[in-house]
């Protein structure tokens, strides 16, 4: 039961030698490098900066789905598949954080145990950390630091509730929306957002009975994007029913996006949310550094709680002037 | 505190490997089985095979009083025996990593 993070922590190493070493293949060097990037230490910019150059090789698969889907099981079994096809698998798996405690036990690496010791697996948990959506922060640094290391598919496992289908759907290269018959009515499947984001559909626990129900709605509804018609893949994990099928749709998705250009196009989508989002951390910085603490801002929050000024106009004021403009 | 559950029955290797995987700051070992005086140390070992050795291992589980010293000294910092409040082991780890 291995713990992180304790109040005290290690000795970081440089972050040079530890990019070279994850280049070369060093899982020590991998496993330090996500950490530090997940701890947001002063050095995480400089790796970042320093991995971006070796990846976009790695193909990104989102896994998302309700808590208690399979969706561990489902990647444990596809994990072996793609290895015994060849391919080098990381892993990253996402589980909540207490919102009471602030800490998490990560437990999906329990159905992930069959993979162990193999040298072209990778496995990596990550607490979300009071970041809204069910995904980690990091969780993306983290995937690029898994491109890095060599691996030909990463499959990311979110939290499974909230916005994470969306936002695992505009950074990864195909995702996988994982349901199970007897959850629900008709009425589920079409919740706004759970329709439109998947490139491949799992109709898990097929044992369970009742899936043709499920199937034939999701036949039903789903409609063709930019001329991928997506697939409705039926498994049983535990069993690893289906799990062939699942690995043939990947590559076949994955072959789609190459052929029709479309691979580049999620490219860009996701680097223009990666710039802005890191402008926006930097600006929440400059902004906390500068004023939110000082007396200025005690003064203004004042104001706007007796309605001498509105938070809008507050807001800007505690903006870089570069930037005060934007409302 | 961050805890990975890696669940029942892994072999030494299989730690070794999920902590690299994981760069936790500690181990912290279960066994009933009797199998202590082995798998222990083989865990020590193989942490610094792997050039991990700054990872702190913990014991707990159905240890014989007279194991303990010399599991401290194949290297397994400390050894929780059955009763142990959850608020000692607790306080061990929050403070473990200090002055390290």
């Amino acid at each position: 039961m291995p713990a992180r993070k304790g109040t005290a922590a290690r000795p970081r190493d440089p972050v040079p030698g530890l990019v070279d070493s994850l280049l070369k293949g060093d899982k020590r060097a991998a496993g330090k490098l996500i950490s530090l990037i997940e701890d947001d230490e002063p050095e995480a910019t400089e790796a970042v900066a320093r991995i971006h150059p070796h990846t976009g090789r790695a193909h990104v698969v989102g896994f998302t789905g309700p808590p208690g889907v399979g969706k561990s099981s489902l990647i444990n079994r596809l994990v072996r598949t793609l290895r015994g096809r060849e391919r080098k698998v990381g892993v990253v798996a996402v589980d909540p954080t207490s919102p009471y405690t602030g800490g998490a036990v990560l437990g999906d690496r329990i159905r992930m145990a069959d993979t162990g010791v193999d040298p072209g697996v990778f496995i990596r948990s990550m607490a979300t950390r009071g970041h809204a959506g069910g995904l980690a922060l990091a969780t993306f640094d983290a995937v690029r630091v898994l491109d890095a290391l060599g691996m030909d598919l990463v499959l990311v496992e979110t939290v499974g509730a909230g916005q994470s289908e969306v936002e695992i759907a505009t950074r990864a290269h195909s995702t996988v929306v994982v349901e199970m018959p007897m959850t629900g009515d008709a009425v589920q499947t079409m919740k706004a957002g759970i329709l439109e984001i998947g490139d491949v559909y799992v109709v898990n626990k097929v044992d369970l009975g009742n899936a043709d129900v499920l199937v034939a709605n999701l036949k039903f509804q789903l409609e063709a994007r930019d001329g991928w018609t997506p697939p409705i893949i039926r498994t049983a994990a535990i069993e690893g029913r289906g799990i062939d099928e699942l690995a043939d749709a990947l590559m076949r998705h994955a072959a789609f996006l190459d052929e029709t250009g479309l691979r580049k196009k999620r490219e860009i989508a996701r680097a223009r949310l990666e710039i802005l989002e890191n402008a926006q951390r930097l600006l929440a910085r400059e902004v906390e550094a500068g004023s939110a603490s000082g007396r200025d801002f005690e003064r203004m929050a004042e104001d706007v709680a007796s309605r001498r000024l509105d938070p809008n106009a507050a807001a800007r004021k505690l903006l870089p002037t570069s930037s005060r403009k934007s409302s | 505190m961050e805890v990975i559950y890696t669940g029942l029955r892994q072999t030494p290797e299989d730690i070794v490997e999920a902590a690299i995987q994981e760069d936790v700051d500690a181990i912290g070992l279960s066994c009933l089985s009797g199998a202590h005086m082995t798998l222990f140390p083989e865990v020590v070992k193989l942490l610094k095979k792997r050039k991990s050795g700054d990872i702190l291992v913990a014991g707990g589980g159905i240890i014989p009083e007279e194991d303990i010293p010399k599991l401290k000294k194949a290297g397994i910092k400390v050894v929780f025996g059955p009763g142990t409040p959850l608020r000692e082991i607790v306080a061990f780890f929050e403070t473990a990593g200090e002055g390290a």
